[in-house]
């Protein structure tokens, strides 16, 4: 029995190792390139530098500014989503209407249809509004892409706080905002929290839908990069590797910070 | 006194009322409801967004796209593509919760590791593998000259590779965030339930089909769904991976509908094959909540 156990220790650990490997293989192997350096059989050639990521604005002038905006446009369109999300998912957490018990998965199936159904009459819409194009049309846009999911999140965080928490709040006189914010909202952060750090990385991540909507300059890192991509394929490794890792360096900062709200993550229909 | 106490009780099931949920239902109903219906009326019509002037044209614009046989290829394509990612991305999933369901030091660390692959946006996912597949730079080619070659071409080019190592671009991202999801559902299961399995000597699979999947069946479920949706929805990495080629051998319904409405100004017929797909989404969404109900009841 012991020999036994030892060995599925033995295969648990391979396991993991294979795993981690096969995570993050593609990625150590793109950062070792942005430093200068390439695999040679079982050793690294060349020279370490980090002249590729400070070189960035060489070969893409506008990197800065694409960086400064998809981070601007990113956070602003989190913000709304939580903002927004909270109050409605409280809501749906703690009334008795019939409907809600269809409506969640609902929020789900319209969190994973595809982005195109609605991206191309969108543009329309908001060239309509006089929104195409603008900061605050893609932050609209892109919070409201996000809401279903956020929404359907939350409202899993918030069935596991005790009811009698805002009921005692709400006894004691305090107003529905001030329960919310003053109430739930601590008891809640770690769930806000995750939900705030998925939503951003989705939002950071958008391609399709601001492509649809802006014109372009000022561009998002993912539709820059697709351009830049598409019309210059002599693109050298070494670089394109710099401007990956840096694309890629906000999602990853914001994870690690977060790890602890997101190692409590509930992703369960029934909460 | 009672009664004093009654009327705050029932008020405080909702602290704001329905008014929180406005600002969300408005967002939702705006920028995602209401296009929606658009696209779907304009594909009854012959409208364009910069034409003025526009006609019902019926079904007109379904009888072009099913007349069209590239659309047949990407419904193919992406469901192949489903065929074969998804069962891999669910195996791969509790595979790995099962291997991290029990603490050890640095779990949490790992777990979170599990994250990376994701966290690389599909487009930023599709340059790294387009040199990660490369003869000279890539892994595919490192690992070809190790083994005694000369580095080989890249599969992306190659008709009967192109489709798996799109596929495997898919699994890479989304097989660790599967993981990273069942993960909690997994751990959940009372290790009485699986000792008892064991005692009953049954074997692994066994124990998986007895003890753990009818526990986590809704989370199975809804991880299910996440997954089918993204690979019928494959757009944005395999727009920079292979475009959709060589020939039509990637092209999936999502970038086909992108190429007619915004490359090629066929409006009418791109948001036909938009809502085709969204309609396939909706299928596999209705399929969920069914499943989901009867294992509520």
């Amino acid at each position: 029995m012991s020999k036994r156990l030892k060995w599925s220790g033995f295969w648990r650990v391979v396991g993991i190792v294979a795993a981690l490997v096969f995570c993050l293989l593609p990625i150590v192997w793109t950062l070792v390139a942005a430093l200068g350096l390439q695999p040679d059989g079982l050793r690294l050639q060349g020279k370490f530098t980090l002249d590729n990521l400070t070189g960035i604005t060489t070969f893409e002038p506008a990197f800065v500014s694409e960086f400064a905006y998809t981070l601007a446009v990113s956070l602003a369109a989190t913000a709304l989503t939580i903002g927004a999300a909270f109050p409605a998912a409280f809501w749906l957490a703690r009334t008795s209407s019939p409907g809600v018990a269809a409506l969640m998965p609902t929020l789900l199936v319209l969190a994973v249809s595809p982005l195109i159904a609605y991206g191309l009459p969108l543009s329309n819409v908001e060239h309509a509004a006089g929104l195409y194009g603008s900061f605050a049309g893609l932050v609209l846009a892109s919070a409201a892409v996000q809401l279903p999911l956020a929404v359907w999140l939350l409202r899993g965080y918030l069935l596991r706080i005790p009811r009698s928490l805002d009921e005692a709040a709400v006894l004691d006189g305090a107003s529905g905002l001030t329960v919310l914010l003053r109430v739930v909202l601590p008891v809640a952060l770690g769930g806000v929290i995750a939900t705030g750090v998925l939503v951003f990385v989705l939002d950071w991540n958008l391609y399709l839908l601001p492509t649809l909507l802006i014109s372009h300059p000022p561009e998002v890192l993912p539709v820059a990069m697709r351009d830049f991509f598409a019309f210059e394929r002599d693109l050298e490794w070494p670089s394109a590797a710099a401007a990956l890792i840096i694309a890629v360096a906000p999602a990853f900062l914001v994870v690690f910070i977060a790890q602890n709200a997101l190692e409590n993550l509930v992703f369960d229909p029934e909460g | 006194m009672i009664r004093s106490l009654r009327i705050p009780r029932s008020a405080s099931r909702t602290p704001l009322g329905w008014v929180a949920v406005v600002p969300a239902g408005l967002l939702v109903l705006v920028f995602l409801v209401l296009p929606a219906l658009i696209g779907l009326f304009n594909t009854f019509t012959d409208s364009t967004p910069e034409g003025k002037a526009w006609h019902i044209v019926g079904l007109a614009n379904y009888r072009a796209v099913l007349a069209d046989s590239t659309l047949g290829v990407a419904f193919g394509n992406a469901l192949l593509l489903t065929l074969i990612a998804v069962p891999v991305e669910v195996i791969i999933g509790l595979a790995l919760a099962g291997l991290l369901r029990r603490p050890f030091p640095g779990r949490s660390t790992v777990r979170v590791l599990l994250l990376a692959p994701w966290l690389v946006s599909p487009i930023a996912a599709g340059v790294m593998w387009h040199f990660l597949y490369n003869s000279q730079v890539g892994i595919t080619g490192w690992a070809n000259r190790l083994l005694g070659g000369n580095g080989g071409g890249s599969p992306l080019a190659d008709p009967r590779w192109a489709l798996l190592s799109v596929a495997l671009v898919e699994v890479w991202r989304m097989a660790p965030l599967a993981a990273f999801l069942l993960l909690p559902g997994v751990s959940a299961v009372p290790q009485d339930d699986l000792d008892q399995a064991t005692v009953m000597g049954s074997p692994l699979l066994t124990t998986w089909r007895v003890a753990i999947i009818p526990r986590i069946r809704a989370l199975l479920l809804t991880v299910l769904l996440l997954l089918v949706a993204q690979s019928l929805t494959t757009f944005d990495g395999i727009l920079v991976l292979t475009g959709g080629g060589p020939g039509s051998h990637t092209m999936t319904p999502a970038l086909y509908a992108y190429t007619l409405a915004v490359e090629t100004h066929n409006w009418p017929m791109g948001t036909a094959v938009s809502w085709l797909l969204l309609l396939a989404v909706l299928a596999v969404g209705a399929a969920y909540i069914r499943l989901l109900r009867v294992d509520a009841a």
